[in-house]
């Protein structure tokens, strides 16, 4: 992968003739026909691949609320380095890496619910994630925000991925006998994992709200985490 | 079928040899490519396999992983639901990958795909100029497309009156993928319209009538070809009309 992200015929040089690059704009995507079917695909793994591994770099400790700035009231809202980096390799969309992700947490939990309900856990965290990372990103845009609505259901999808983790944590967690303790220790993955899923989350939706609308922006995406949390923590 | 069309043959600036698509294929040898039928009309018969291949099997999937069995303890649902609903969602990513990035480019050149600048999607709809389109392949490729919101659509439909809403995920994922399928070549399309009526207005360049006149040569020769076969059940040889330099295996 290229540092502008996309494949090689997305960014054609500009120093070219006129002639000649709007000719290669023209057909370079075209060109992209003798390209063996297995480099395409790998294109997009490694994309998802490296969009996973950014949302779990681990937070920076020394700054105010443990990197919170997305619920902040000030205008200037100071964005940390890493999230900054994260949400930039976010904005690059794509929504292969929220689908894998999210089916990934829909069949977690659907094995571990009661027989009966298993389809219904399943059905329940697949239309929360998509329509509820729908909604937040359309409460934001009905606040005034300027989000694109790809990016953010995006960042928002992919931010799912702590808590994907969290339910195999919670699912090892089961198997060790911890008698009264378990629930405390699965609440204590739970709410490392609502940290993390919320903490590049929450700042770029909140970077896009003026600041005396900021909450009523952020409150629905650290309510969908919630949920999602919720979900871990019953089944 | 010819081997030919395992290859993607390119000529040197990176553009499909038109004199290559232009065959209508040759009508198959006699009793050897008879199921094929009407497929040895394409110039890519294997693209259009893979273009119906995953539509079909996530059609396949729901209609009798979903509708038709049932699980031991009679109801619908269980895990039944969750293995048919996976696969039918691998099956429909899938085939929009397929559609989006490979078949509309071989089969009708055209291409919509989106890069991020800054904080703008922009998005690009393209279509190949100077290039030979397969009737068969055409009509084949938009029908499919077209056909496949619609089937879903009714899909929908009936699951909603079975009040089977758990299985409207299926549907919904469905028509969003291949919805967004129909509306990005729609717009290809039409640009693809307006670059035509750009290029006659601005005064006809050669090459242009040329593909114009081939085009049509390509729709009668198509025609005739299937009417010939129909009628006489065989024909000529399949000619190798492949290029020696350029080919990709």
């Amino acid at each position: 992968m290229n540092q502008t992200g996309g494949p090689q015929w997305a960014n054609p040089e500009v120093t070219r003739p006129d002639a000649v690059v709007q000719e290669e704009e023209f057909f370079a995507p075209l060109s992209t026909l003798d390209e063996p079917v297995m480099e395409t695909i790998m294109r997009d793994v490694h994309a998802v691949a490296s969009k996973l591994k950014v949302v779990m770099l681990p937070m920076e400790r020394n700054i105010p609320y443990g990197g919170y700035a997305g619920v902040s009231q000030s205008e200037n809202v100071e964005i940390t380095d890493r999230d900054k980096e994260i949400i930039q390799r976010l904005k690059d969309w794509d929504l292969w890496g929220p689908l894998v992700v999210c089916l990934g947490l829909a069949v977690l939990l659907s094995f571990k619910a009661p027989a009966g309900q298993a389809s219904l856990v399943f059905a329940a965290v697949f239309c929360a994630v998509w329509i509820g990372s729908a909604v937040v990103t359309v409460n934001a845009q009905l606040l005034g925000g300027t989000i694109s609505f790809f990016q953010s259901v995006c960042v928002l999808g992919y931010c799912v991925f702590p808590m994907t983790l969290a339910a195999v944590v919670v699912d090892l967690f089961k198997m060790i006998p911890l008698g009264a303790f378990s629930t405390l220790v699965e609440l204590a993955v739970l709410v490392v994992a609502f940290l993390w899923s919320t903490r590049a989350s929450s700042v770029f939706i909140g970077q896009y709200i003026a600041a005396p609308r900021r909450v009523l922006a952020v409150f629905p995406v650290l309510f969908f985490y919630t949920f999602l949390a919720w979900m871990i923590l019953l089944f | 079928m010819q081997t030919n069309d395992l290859h993607f043959t390119v000529s040197e600036n990176g553009v499909e040899d038109p004199n290559y698509h232009d065959s209508p294929a040759a009508p198959g040898t006699p009793g050897a490519n008879q199921n094929w039928g009407r497929l040895s009309q394409s110039s890519h018969p294997f693209v259009i396999i893979f273009h119906l291949l995953f539509k079909s099997l996530a059609l396949l999937m729901y209609l009798f992983g979903g509708w038709f069995s049932k699980s031991k303890n009679g109801g619908n649902h269980g895990a039944n639901f969750i293995v048919v609903t996976v696969i039918c969602i691998f099956l429909l990513s899938a085939d929009f990958w397929t559609v989006k990035n490979v078949t509309g480019r071989l089969l009708v050149g055209l291409r919509w795909w989106n890069k991020v600048e800054n904080d703008e999607t922009r998005w690009i709809f393209e279509s190949a100029k100077d290039r030979q389109i397969n009737a068969f392949d055409k009509s084949v490729f938009w029908t499919v497309l077209y056909a496949a919101p619609v089937v879903w659509g009714v899909l929908a439909f009936f699951a909603i009156l079975r009040l089977q809403f758990s299985w409207l995920i299926i549907c919904a994922t469905a028509l969003a993928l291949s919805g967004s399928n129909v509306y990005g070549y729609y717009k290809c399309s039409s640009e693809q319209k307006a670059k035509f009526e750009q290029y006659m207005q601005d005064g006809a360049r050669a090459g242009t009538m040329a593909m114009f006149q081939n085009g049509a040569t390509t729709v009668q020769n198509s025609v005739m070809g299937f009417v010939t076969r129909t009628a006489a059940g065989g024909g000529s040889q399949q000619q190798n009309q492949q290029p020696t330099s350029g080919t990709f295996t």
